[in-house]
């Protein structure tokens, strides 16, 4: 099968929403917990083998590669009901069991040092496989091993398979709650050069914004991370239906991103999803309130989902309000499913625009595209017609710019920088951390400059101004120095 | 008065009710003195007038056998036509006729297929499988008409409709229940429609990641990648009657269009008896129509999106891509992905969702048919695709594109713009001259662009040619292209 993708999951975080998808994935493939094919699903038409591979005995086995540096998470998924489904070869715990501390830099130096014995288990995934397609890597931006070992293979990889993409699924830590890992904006600022630098695309998922839509949208009072993660689980199903199902276009990891990232540095998307409702499988609450909401959705028409999926509100990133009203779309595509009468894509297109629900670029052409997806027949869906959509919306700078000012208090302050200073990579100077503010403010930059008219002329003098600051426009190798900064 | 009429037209009656009894039950026309107007024109015959239709066919040999073709050389002719006989009910009765000739279709032939298998015996192969015994029953209905005094043309249309009605409806229920109508339509549209395009992608990567010179591309290759990938992608069972060929290499190919040659694939499909009716041979060479128009627009958009990556991961490295040639990239891939969401979306899954109701709703077998004909006709012409009669071969590489077909011509223009620019991308040229080549394409790109953006408001405003305005809603939604070229207008005064 061609066009396979590893899934690489990394910290407790990966770990969880990794688990929620592949219990996700099991159920739509008709695969058992222990990975075999249940008798209704032997003959369906999806593409399992994007995602897993047969094993001789008629297992499926997912490409799923599990690293962590401490044990808790991954003991809960190998003592869990799913045990037997992963390959036990695949799962990497550190030795001593003790974390990262929190603390990104401890997670990039234990990537470092367990590269070898990491890069073996990619690599004979990847020799398992008949045309790798690309990585996908989960992982929170904010801790230490998911966010430093993850950036460190992120590099790692760019390296090593130079042609193969990178996509990452990033969670971004809640803002509303006070965490207790005090070091999370120096953890987030390094991930993010990472993701900026290394990945090809990158699908935040803000913690932030799945609380309050938890709250808001779904009347959980305190949403467990469970049940958060099942609105993770489903975003990162449905994202990956073309890719799993027979479709007419974007049936591979290129396929789906290249319309939706027109220049390189501009890869971070965002995802909305509706109707959200309160189903069994997110959470067990039967309070009138959410049965009612359920039969209302049911009605739901494609011009709904696909209005609905401009509301802010739905967006599972928390941009803030945009006060001077000049954020706007680079690109969008609606992967719709459920009974959709296919005539009505275009109405609803027609009405959208006519209405102005949706403000582009004024800098190339650019389009909602609509992929009517298939679903699996395995499972029971309570509404008609639902849509996720998958964006590149020049308001998640925001986040960034959020993550940015953090920073800076807590640099100005010179607080908690010992913990770092102990790893190799800060030893001599703290150089590190300025760099990365550096390129993470100038992603904000050009996601603001893509705002204008004359985006193309800003980044082509950036790009201009990067290489006379070197010194020497005309000499390669510096132009290379200061471009592998990029 | 009336009695000499009668006397003088009761040998015409009976000559008349005889060839109709012959042609609807037994699908037989005896007819030496040319008197009927249904007409058997025979393949060897050296007609002119008929000789453009042949090739058609000839072309096709290997996808009909010769008793097949038959049922298409029947034909109405007009001139022969009674007065009372209308032409609506000329057609039904050559449907009749033919659905006739379809059940005397030699099918032992068919016997090492396997589907012929997994049915022996349900029906037994002649035309008494047809009419269950009520021939007796309409030959008689016939005989009535005959012995009306006068040609009594309500009650001959009442006739023919009642055997017109009774035989599609058998056709219907032996092709829905025997043949699973639904799912060679399903099939139609995952390989002739490219429904399945993690198939097709698979397809290229067999034909080009494997082959270093596409120049020495041959007919073989095309068939084993075929092959290949329904084997890779284990669809080898949904693939077993279809066949990819490459019908001939003409000589007058335009040799800088690398995806001309896509214009002599061929895609067979050996469907199941008795959908014969619905896969005449002019239907088999519209579907490839519109595959290769597909096939065309799926490979280019496959050759920018490695360009894509390619740029993605220079990116990454000391020499990122020059911006100009990222953003007219991203116009062309823009162009393409929106012409192919307007295709599978707006045409071929509207249009398709429209027969499927028609044949949901338990429609006789003529009702299916006229849908599936409409269909067609609807994703050509939707798909800008529908040409004159006399020129049913599309040249892909015509140099007199645009004054024919201004649409379709724009469309092939910014083709042939995408695939230069896949070319030039690829090759180890320094910089400057790429720049060079990539700003001609642009200048190309643009001029095509404005030129199809002013065609389909033209043709918008002149009309409410729905399709049309569909295409350009997609293309210009954030008013782009028409902004841009009010912008060039204004500065042009």
């Amino acid at each position: 099968m061609p066009s396979e993708i590893i899934t690489l999951q990394l910290g407790q975080c990966g770990n969880q929403i990794g688990f929620e998808f592949w219990k996700r994935l099991c159920l739509e493939h008709g695969i058992s917990p222990s990975g075999v094919l249940e008798e209704f699903a032997t003959d369906g038409m999806d593409r399992k083998d994007v995602f897993f591979y047969q094993a001789d005995d008629d297992h499926y086995i997912p490409r799923a590669v599990l690293l962590d540096l401490e044990p808790r998470v991954i003991n809960t998924i190998m003592t869990s009901a799913y045990s037997k489904l992963y390959n036990p070869e695949n799962v990497y715990l550190s030795k001593h069991g003790g974390g990262a501390g929190n603390n990104w830099a401890s997670g990039y130096s234990q990537g470092d040092k367990l590269q070898e014995e990491i890069f073996d288990i990619i690599d004979r995934e990847a020799d398992g496989s008949d045309s790798l397609e690309g990585f996908v890597l989960c992982h929170s931006i904010a801790g230490g091993t998911g966010s430093g070992m993850g950036s460190f293979l992120m590099e790692r990889l760019a390296d090593r398979y130079p042609k193969k993409l990178i996509q990452t699924y990033s969670v971004f830590p809640n803002q509303d709650e006070i965490s207790d890992v005090v070091v999370q904006p120096y953890n987030s600022m390094l991930t993010l050069r990472r993701l900026t630098t290394a990945a090809d695309s990158v699908v935040v998922l803000d913690n932030t914004a799945l609380n309050r839509i938890a709250c808001d949208r779904l009347h959980i009072q305190n949403p467990t991370f469970t049940q958060i993660n099942t609105l993770v689980s489903t975003i990162m199903s449905v994202s990956t239906t073309t890719l799993r199902y027979p479709s007419y276009m974007n049936n591979n990891l290129i396929g789906l991103t290249a319309p939706l990232i027109p220049t390189p540095q501009l890869h971070f998307l965002m995802t909305g999803y509706t109707p959200l409702t309160s189903d069994a499988n997110l959470s067990n609450h039967h309070n009138p309130l959410s049965s009612h909401q359920a039969v209302n959705v049911r009605k739901t028409t494609v011009l709904d989902v696909m209005r609905r999926l401009l509301q802010p509100k739905n967006m599972m990133v928390s941009t803030g309000p945009d006060k001077t009203n000049h954020h706007c779309y680079i690109s969008i595509l609606n992967i719709i499913q459920g009974e959709v009468d296919p005539t009505q894509v275009h109405k609803s297109l027609q009405r959208i625009r006519e209405r102005k629900l949706a403000q582009f670029i004024p800098w190339g052409p650019t389009s909602i595209q609509v992929a009517l997806s298939r679903s699996s027949p395995y499972v029971q869906s309570s509404h008609r017609v639902s849509g996720l959509m998958l964006a590149n919306h020049t308001s998640i700078c925001s986040l960034f710019e959020r993550t940015l000012n953090q920073y800076d208090k807590l640099r100005k302050r010179g607080a908690f920088l010992d913990q770092f200073r102990r790893e190799d990579i800060f030893k001599d100077d703290l150089n590190e951390l300025d760099e990365s503010r550096e390129i993470v403010d100038g992603l904000v930059q050009e996601y603001e400059a893509a705002t204008r008219t004359d985006y193309l002329q800003f980044s082509a003098n950036r790009r201009g101004a990067k290489a006379e600051g070197a010194g020497d426009t005309k000499s390669e190798d510096t132009k290379s120095l200061n471009s592998a900064d990029l | 008065m009336d009695h000499i009429i009668a006397k003088v037209s009761k040998p015409v009656k009976l000559a008349f009710f005889s060839h109709l009894t012959h042609w609807l039950l037994f699908g037989v026309i005896d007819d030496e003195y040319s008197e009927f107007f249904i007409t058997y024109r025979s393949s060897n015959e050296s007609d002119p007038k008929t000789a453009s239709e042949k090739s058609v066919i000839s072309n096709n040999t290997h996808a009909s056998s010769l008793s097949e073709e038959e049922i298409w050389q029947y034909e109405i002719q007009f001139s022969q036509l009674p007065s009372f006989v209308s032409s609506v009910l000329a057609e039904k009765v050559l449907f009749v006729g033919q659905t006739v000739l379809v059940f005397k279709l030699d099918r032992s032939k068919h016997k090492n297929d396997t589907w012929m298998m997994k049915m022996p015996g349900s029906f037994c192969d002649d035309i008494s499988e047809l009419w269950d015994g009520k021939e007796g029953m309409f030959c008689k209905m016939i005989e009535d008409l005959n012995q009306d005094d006068k040609i009594d043309i309500f009650h001959l249309e009442s006739v023919i409709n009642q055997i017109k009605k009774y035989v599609s409806q058998r056709l219907s229920e032996i092709a829905v229940i025997e043949d699973d109508l639904d799912r060679q339509l399903y099939l139609i549209k995952d390989f002739y429609l490219l429904g399945r395009g993690e198939f097709y992608l698979e397809f290229f990567r067999q034909l080009y990641e494997n082959s270093e010179n596409l120049a020495e591309l041959n007919a073989k290759n095309y068939t084993k990648a075929f092959e290949i990938a329904a084997n890779v992608m284990g669809i080898v069972d949904d693939l077993e009657n279809f066949s990819l060929s490459v019908q001939k290499t003409t000589s007058d190919l335009e040799e800088s269009c690398e995806f001309a040659i896509f214009q002599n694939l061929h895609l067979k499909y050996i469907y199941k008896w008795p959908l014969n009716l619905l896969f005449s041979p002019t239907t088999v060479e519209r579907y490839n129509t519109v595959f290769r128009f597909l096939l065309t627009v799926r490979k280019l958009q496959y050759d920018l999106q490695l360009v894509w990556a390619r740029h993605k991961w220079a990116a990454k490295t000391a020499n990122p891509v020059n911006l100009k040639i990222i953003n007219f990239r991203n116009h062309l891939m823009f162009f393409l992905d929106n012409l192919q969401y307007y295709i599978q979306v707006d045409v071929l899954e509207s249009q398709f969702s429209i027969l499927m109701n028609v044949i949901a709703s338990k429609a006789d077998f003529e009702e299916i048919q006229r849908a599936h004909s409409v269909f067609l006709a609807n994703v050509l012409s939707q798909c800008f695709l529908l040409t004159d009669e006399t020129d049913k071969k599309i040249n892909l590489t015509q140099s007199t594109r645009h004054s024919q077909y201004p649409v379709y011509g724009t469309i092939l223009e910014i083709f042939s713009i995408c695939e230069k620019f896949s070319v030039v991308n690829c090759s180890e040229e320094t910089p400057d001259d790429h720049l060079n080549n990539v700003d001609r394409l642009e200048e190309r790109f643009n001029i095509a662009i404005s030129g199809l953006i002013k065609l389909l408001v033209n043709i918008k405003s002149a009309s409410s040619f729905g399709p049309l305005s569909q295409f350009l809603l997609r293309l210009d939604f954030n008013r782009w292209f028409s902004v841009k070229r009010t912008e060039n207008v204004a500065s042009s005064f």
